[in-house]
């Protein structure tokens, strides 16, 4: 099945839009502000329902988010850089914190001057802007590109460093779930006595991003989705840990990343260990108990697309945890080479090297993918179980956490087997 | 480090001028970078022995990013200058001022500002000002900027131009240099550029003779300040790049010039003395339909959502074809996943009847192809949608074909020779460009209905239904009432255009006798008329009923239809029994409520105004927001002296203070708590029976709590 994925201009606008207290202000049509502003409200949403009647002003129209010029045939013949003239006061009126002014594709084309409505109103040190050509960039690049200008844009300093204390880079907005994936690992990071003050990406405010920099350890979970970010912390003095496992996915990643952190921060791994062994005696039992369920699992072929660091060790845990076959695993682009080399190295060792780099296939047991393609194909016929693993189904989330980090991942991993299993 | 931008139009000469300044800086000790900013990619060719460099735009295209090198795009030229060159697309194609963006954003990116240089010389055509050719007279670049002319009439218009363009970046500081004057020959241009500096508030600060020096140096692949240093044209550039020089040190000030208008333009031209300027508010003759300059986002209508989506979104509810979104791909996932969701949901629920597919596919246009054009891109895409076996194939364009002007058309009808067996669909809705979202669903639904083949005969029994949105259908309840309506007359489905169909179904539309309006209203009045266009089909007068007015309207128009006149009379007589009884058992919670129906999606409401004046209620607003669509869109109610139009929410909150009513019914997805009861507007179906379902749900929204529990939760922060 061909895959519909973001680029890096829904990236950029979604990692304005993690930001706590950041607003994004789109120079662009309706119809690009209109899907983001849903996507962004769906996964993300800040403000009280009633609050929409305090939006029906120009740029808003009633919504709060990613407030917008709304251009037409005529901007895009004529500039419309009075429309930022004006509309820059009025998203100012929120208050936001920090705003950043996005152009859309078409916008790109017009060459608006951003510079000078930012100085003319005196906001150099509230309001960045962005007119780079974003759709040439993959998705999860552009959002760490975006988290870094808005760091630049902020120009924190590391003052006063603080022992024990981490920041979170690589989780964002669009992966699954991410409210429960963020807590999911700084509960790991701080049940090994690590305090995380900032998750930049995925919830932190523009006060904890300036006070980031005095963080001791940054810890990558997804290294694509903080690329920019990542040297931005290294240069200033902020002490990298990157698990050479990829990103927490599965039980085997998961206890990686936490020895990982543990070993590089000098903390005791145990406490969060333990965790992971309380869930493996856990799924013991419950396969045990299912076991007609869980037998039909052994063999099945699957098919994983998504981020690179998250495909090698989901690939590696179904080949070895549940015994499934990989019949097509698939990255993203703009993978971290490492984990491409990574997967690849690994699928060779088993003798599935013909499965790299094939989109989800038609027939096979599950697949595992971003949310549309993996639900498509499981209710189309194409698979037995559809798993999304990847960018969030415009909030088709479920109230149960069900993120794909951690422990908690795991077991959501393994619940989607089972029952797939089951009714299939 | 001073950065001067040296604008002219195109073939006056200004590379040449901007090469052989680039020296003269140079001689005098200063580390020059000289940036070509013209498409024909020649400045830097006189500082590199005649030979061309590689272009940042090609580089760009050919190399990715994590491959790029500042050192492959600057190479070090006569006397130290380090030279860049811009490029751009081929005439006609593409978009040459995105080029210029791109190029600067390459090179910031790569590192030049951390270059070891003194001055910057940006060489810039001026024939376009266009936002990317303006770019170097943004403040964070251009200092300086000198203006290079010869005493032809179009040569000063494009210097006018250019001080337009700085008018509108202006930065607070006066940045104009001056005027070089490179000299044509034409009788009295010295005089003639001097008067149009004089007018304009700035200066000649240099005349270069013709002299054949330039031609033999540039013959032979050099500066003329490189080749003949001791030379007068040397001497004369040697002052220029002291001017710059003075003025990047403040000893001689630069101006803020004051560009002419048309007419003072004319005096120029003719020689007259040139009149006071007008002053007037200019008015823009542009494609926009004469309307008139900007200055306020309260001047123009705001579009939800795109003519693209809108196009793309008839295309989908055609099971067999593929859509190939002509943009990047953002769009592809916006759009993919919306209507993914959508249809997932109806197969959910069980009433989309095929296995849902996703038949977007994407040309992924990024920035090369906005600068060398998308039209490979397109056909790429073409050709892999081609291999998958699709037989339709519709191409609907976004924002930037639009703007760089991709001739889609040509090579649609170019490949749709390599493929007979393939129909091509092309719907140039350019992003929002055409209009929003249902001015691309009339579009796309046009391209359609050419699909349909006038002469397939009739067959007894069956029957189309026209409509933009089959929503109220989509439960399965509601698809069995319509079914159930229809059998009772010997009716079924033939086509419903458009949803949830193909192209054979579309192809046979005219197998069905008759043709029936989903629901009356404008767009539906539209796509009737599309086919009729198409057909000479017209649709049965009476559209399918909402309601028991309608219904009982449409029971006998269609009894008397097909000879049925009994049959419809039996129906009638039932359901208005069942009806009255409803009313009379329910009247009591209805009945002196005062009830505000707002209405954004410009459903029939008739049917609504009767049930709830039948069950006693007092409605004291029915409001009909705007149409966001270019030529707007009518109403039509048998109700109309009721419909406030161009009813915005901002006047629902005033109507919510002013006429306190009881019970809100909108279709505006929004709770407002406290305020009044509020009920959905309903998505009722057809007929009777789920219309008095309806009811009943209003009736327990007011019996209920205003607010769900859930509110008490805050939001996280």
């Amino acid at each position: 099945m061909t895959r519909v994925l973001p680029d890096g201009f829904n990236g950029a606008i979604m990692a304005v839009e993690s930001i706590s207290d950041a607003m994004v202000f789109l120079h662009g049509p309706g119809g690009c502000r209109v899907r983001h502003m849903v996507h962004s409200t769906a996964v993300y949403p800040r403000d009280d329902p009633d609050d929409d009647l305090d939006f029906f002003s120009p740029y808003f129209y009633g919504y709060p988010r990613v407030p917008a010029t709304y251009l037409d045939e005529y901007d895009f013949i004529n500039g419309a850089a009075y429309k930022v003239r004006e509309g820059l006061p009025i998203v100012e009126s929120r208050r936001p914190e920090f705003a950043v002014i996005i152009n859309s594709p078409g916008a790109g084309l017009i060459g608006d001057n951003h510079e000078k409505a930012i100085r003319d109103l005196g906001l150099e040190s509230k309001v960045v802007y962005m007119d780079e050509s974003l759709v040439s960039m993959p998705v999860t690049m552009c959002y760490g590109h975006m988290l870094r200008t808005v760091l630049e844009g902020l120009d924190p300093v590391r003052d006063s460093p603080r022992p024990g204390t981490v920041v979170l880079l690589g989780l964002t907005i669009m992966d699954k779930d991410w409210r429960a994936a963020t807590e999911e690992l700084c509960g790991l990071v701080e049940s090994m006595g690590l305090e995380v003050v900032a998750v930049p990406g995925a919830g932190a405010t523009v006060a904890e991003l300036r006070g980031s920099l005095n963080a001791e350890f940054a810890v990558v979970v997804c290294p694509e989705a903080c690329q920019g970010l990542v040297d931005y912390y290294a240069d200033n003095g902020v002490r990298i840990i990157r698990s050479p496992h990829g990103a927490p996915v599965g039980f085997d990643a998961t206890e990686g990343w936490i020895r990982t952190v543990a070993e590089a921060a000098g903390c005791d791994p145990a406490p969060a260990l333990a965790r992971v062994r309380r869930a493996r005696d856990r799924v013991l039992e419950k396969f045990v108990g299912m076991k007609y369920n869980a037998l039909r699992i052994k063999g099945m072929t699957f098919s994983a697309a998504g981020i690179a660091s998250v495909v090698r060790p989901l690939t590696e845990w179904l080949y070895t945890y549940l015994c499934m076959a990989p019949v097509a695993v698939d990255v993203d682009p703009g993978a971290d080479p490492d984990e491409v080399d990574a997967v690849r190295s690994f699928l060779e060792s088993i003798d599935y090297a013909e499965s790299f780099g094939r989109p989800p296939v038609h027939g096979c047991g599950a697949v595992f993918s971003e949310g549309l393609t993996a639900v498509t194909m499981s209710v189309n016929g194409g698979c037995r179980v559809g798993v999304p693993i990847g960018h969030s189904s415009m909030g088709l989330d479920d109230v149960i956490p069900r993120p794909i980090y951690g422990v908690q991942g795991s077991l959501y991993i393994l619940d989607e087997m089972l029952h797939g299993a089951r009714v299939n | 480090m001073y950065q001067v931008a040296i604008y002219g139009k195109g073939g006056i000469g200004k590379s040449t001028m901007s090469a052989n300044i680039s020296v003269a800086l140079a001689s005098r000790g200063l580390k020059v970078l000289q940036v070509g900013c013209d498409p024909k990619h020649d400045s830097t060719r006189l500082l590199l022995g005649g030979e061309a460099q590689k272009t940042v735009l090609e580089y760009v295209r050919s190399v990715p990013l994590p491959q790029r090198r500042l050192e492959d795009i600057i190479v070090e030229g006569t006397a130290g200058v380090l030279c860049a060159e811009a490029g751009g697309p081929e005439p006609g194609i593409g978009c040459a001022g995105r080029g210029i963006l791109t190029t600067f954003d390459t090179l910031r990116k790569l590192g030049a500002d951390d270059l070891d240089t003194d001055v910057r010389v940006y060489d810039v055509l001026g024939d376009v000002v266009c936002g990317g050719f303006a770019v170097p007279l943004r403040g964070e670049y251009a200092d300086g900027i000198i203006l290079v002319t010869s005493g032809e009439f179009m040569s000063m218009y494009a210097a006018n131009n250019i001080m337009k363009g700085l008018e509108n970046f202006d930065t607070g500081s006066p940045r104009l240099i001056g005027i070089i004057l490179n000299s044509r020959g034409v009788k009295g241009e010295e005089e003639t550029v001097r008067r149009f500096a004089a007018a304009t508030g700035t200066e000649v600060i240099s005349v270069i003779p013709r002299d054949r020096l330039f031609a033999e140096a540039e013959a032979a692949g050099h500066t003329v300040r490189e080749l003949h240093p001791d030379s007068e044209v040397a001497a004369s550039l040697d002052a220029i790049a002291q001017r710059i020089l003075d003025v990047s040190e403040g000893r001689v000030a630069a101006v803020a010039p004051t560009p002419l208008d048309d007419d003072q333009m004319s005096d120029l031209a003719a020689g007259r003395e040139i009149r006071p300027s007008s002053g007037g508010v200019p008015v823009a003759r542009s494609g926009c339909h004469g309307c008139g300059v900007r200055g306020s986002i309260r001047d123009h209508r705001v579009m939800s959502s795109c003519a693209a989506y809108g196009a793309t979104a008839a295309f989908l509810k055609m099971n067999d074809v593929a859509v190939v979104i002509h943009g990047p791909r953002s769009c592809q996932y916006l759009m993919a996943t919306t209507r993914g969701k959508a249809i997932l949901d109806l197969y959910a629920r069980g009433v989309y009847r095929r296995d849902p597919q996703c038949n977007i596919r994407c040309t992924m246009m990024d920035d090369s192809a906005s600068i060398f054009g998308g039209i490979g891109f397109l056909e790429e895409a073409l050709e892999a949608t081609v291999a998958e076996g699709f037989h339709d194939i519709a191409v609907v364009t976004t924002c930037m074909p639009g703007i760089i002007g991709d001739d889609c058309e040509a090579l649609l009808t170019r490949v749709s020779g390599l493929h007979p067996d393939v129909r091509f669909h092309l719907v140039p809705a350019d992003g929002d460009i055409c209009g929003e979202y249902t001015d691309g669903f009339m579009m796309a639904a046009g391209a359609i209905a050419d699909m349909i083949d006038p002469d397939v005969p009739v067959e007894p029994g069956y029957v189309n239904l026209i409509g933009t949105s089959f929503f109220d259908l989509q439960s399965r309840e509601h698809a069995r009432e319509l079914e159930r309506m229809l059998a009772r007359f010997g009716l079924r489905e033939n086509c419903r255009f458009l949803d949830e169909t193909t192209s054979d179904t579309v192809r046979n539309y005219c197998r069905a006798s008759m043709d029936m309006m989903v629901t009356d209203n404008a767009n539906s009045r539209e796509l009737a008329s599309i086919i009729e266009s198409r057909t000479g089909r017209r649709p049965f007068p009476v559209p399918m009923p909402v309601g028991l007015h309608d219904y009982t309207e449409w029971l006998r128009a269609v009894g008397s239809e097909l000879g049925m006149e009994a049959e419809a009379e039996e129906e009638a007589g039932n359901v208005c029994a069942e009806y009255d009884a409803f009313v009379v058992d329910h009247r009591h919670r209805f009945a002196g409520k005062r009830v505000i129906v707002m209405n954004k999606l410009t459903h029939n409401v008739d049917w609504l105004i009767d049930l709830l004046q039948d069950l006693g209620a007092d409605i004291v607003r029915v409001g009909f927001v705007s149409s966001p669509r270019k030529n707007g869109s009518r109403i039509y109610s048998r109700h109309m002296e009721m419909i406030t139009t161009d009813y915005e929410v901002e006047d629902l909150l005033e109507d919510m203070s002013s006429l306190d009513p009881d019970l809100l019914i909108s279709d505006i997805a929004r709770p407002l708590s406290g305020r009044c009861r509020m009920a959905r507007f309903g998505k009722v179906g057809v007929g009777v029976r789920s219309v008095l379902e309806y009811a009943e749900y209003v009736e327990n929204i007011m019996r209920l709590p205003n607010d769900e529990g859930w509110k008490e939760g805050r939001v996280i922060r």
